[in-house]
């Protein structure tokens, strides 16, 4: 789901570049230093995360783990999404560094309604939980087509989007995953956001 | 609470340091949560990445892989997402050097090669993009020798190689992981685990840091 350099215009990468890192200053300003640890742990998920990929119908897709970040951080996912995608284009060359910022708004906005959805206490929790998994996926997706139709590219990419749902089911089942695991190990986790 | 109840090496080595016998119930209950996540996410990535792994061994990568086999005078390009997933009828264009329109266009195979026949020397581009996000632009040198089809001036580089790397026992395979000792000069050449250690490693280090810095910040506003 990153977006390689050289497809989207040169001067919207750069404009996204500067706001993702007015996004990483204003999500980051009121960090506590009990939430350094969680961002930081959560980082470390989401940079290992893209690796775990999917070979589905002839491509291949993999895992962002973006609704447990939007459950685990909130508002303060934008700081860890940034750095797991900074360290991915670093050292995998996954991604670039000129549509970092595009790629940090697309993941950023998943997490960001992640937690919105997530913040919903009127439904089930495990429906919360696995409908905030698949709005991690599902929102980066259309963000990123988008983007491409805009650009210009990618004629195929519409037919991708039955790939992408199938994903959020499974993301969706990770996030679930992942709230009874820390429900039952570590409780407070939740609560924090 | 005394700090002889602190179990943390490097906690208490800290605070010997700096001369603090007792810790404060602001310090305690920090150094407790930051042991608690600590504790609690390795285990859910390790648990995700065993599920995982069961499932489907090539877990691991993504990004386009690009390898190039030069049988001069052509050269043969396999892409791939993972050693088990090639890039199959995947759209390829390759530029000449300094040109901006593609030379040639054309899609990979079933198993993810392209093969395309280079006519003058010079710096080679080799695009591939499979049209949902992923890009990949190699260069490919390509030498007078090459398009002659002397295929021995490749040879000879390479003997010149093993010489200044001390390996003088000719008809030896190399090691398929390139050892420590190998010039591995750039990241992208590393095996991924050590790619992953590299940033997994980072991402602890300055969280770490960024940590010791708001908690020393923090303890000093309560003073």
């Amino acid at each position: 789901m990153h977006i390689s350099d050289g497809i989207i215009d040169t001067g919207i990468c750069i404009a996204a570049n500067v706001a993702a890192l007015g996004l990483v200053w204003i999500s980051g300003r009121k960090t506590l230093p009990e939430d350094v640890p969680r961002t930081g742990m959560t980082a470390s998920a989401l940079f290992v995360a893209s690796l775990i990929h999917f070979p589905i119908a002839g491509t291949s897709v993999h895992l962002g783990l973006l609704g447990v970040a939007g459950v685990l951080l909130g508002r303060r996912a934008f700081p860890a999404i940034f750095a797991a995608l900074l360290f991915q284009t670093l050292i995998f060359q996954h991604g670039g560094l000129i549509t970092l910022g595009v790629n940090a708004i697309n993941m950023g906005a998943g997490a960001f309604l992640a937690w919105v959805v997530w913040r919903i206490k009127a439904i089930n929790d495990n429906i919360r939980a696995f409908l905030a998994g698949m709005v991690g996926i599902i929102v980066p997706m259309l963000l990123m087509v988008a983007e491409f139709r805009l650009s210009g590219y990618g004629s195929r990419i519409v037919y991708l989007m039955g790939v992408y749902l199938l994903l959020a089911i499974i993301e969706g089942v990770i996030t679930l995953a992942a709230v009874r695991f820390f429900r039952r190990v570590k409780p407070d986790m939740l609560n924090l956001t | 609470m005394s700090f002889h109840k602190v179990p943390f090496g490097s906690f208490r080595l800290q605070l010997a340091l700096s001369g603090q016998t007792m810790i404060t119930n602001t310090q305690s209950r920090l150094y407790r949560q930051a042991l608690n996540t600590f504790y609690t996410m390795p285990k859910f990535i390790s648990i995700l990445i065993i599920s995982l792994f069961t499932l489907n061994t090539s877990v691991f990568g993504h990004s386009i892989q690009v390898e190039i086999a030069r049988h001069a005078p052509v050269v043969s390009v396999k892409a791939s997402y993972s050693p088990t997933s090639p890039l199959a009828g995947v759209g390829v264009n390759i530029y000449a050097p300094e040109e901006d329109q593609p030379y040639q266009t054309g899609h990979t195979d079933r198993q993810g090669y392209f093969v395309f026949h280079p006519t003058t020397s010079g710096s080679w581009i080799f695009e591939i993009d499979d049209q949902h996000g992923h890009k990949k632009r190699t260069t490919i040198s390509i030498d007078e020798n090459f398009i002659k089809g002397v295929a021995k001036a490749q040879e000879s580089l390479e003997e010149k190689e093993e010489e200044l790397s001390g390996t003088t026992v000719k008809g030896q395979k190399k090691p398929a992981v390139p050892s420590i000792t190998e010039k591995t000069t750039s990241i992208a050449d590393m095996p991924i685990i050590y790619k992953l250690i590299l940033g997994l490693a980072l991402i602890f280090g300055i969280t770490g840091i960024y940590y010791g810095m708001s908690s020393r910040k923090s303890l000093k506003k309560r003073d």
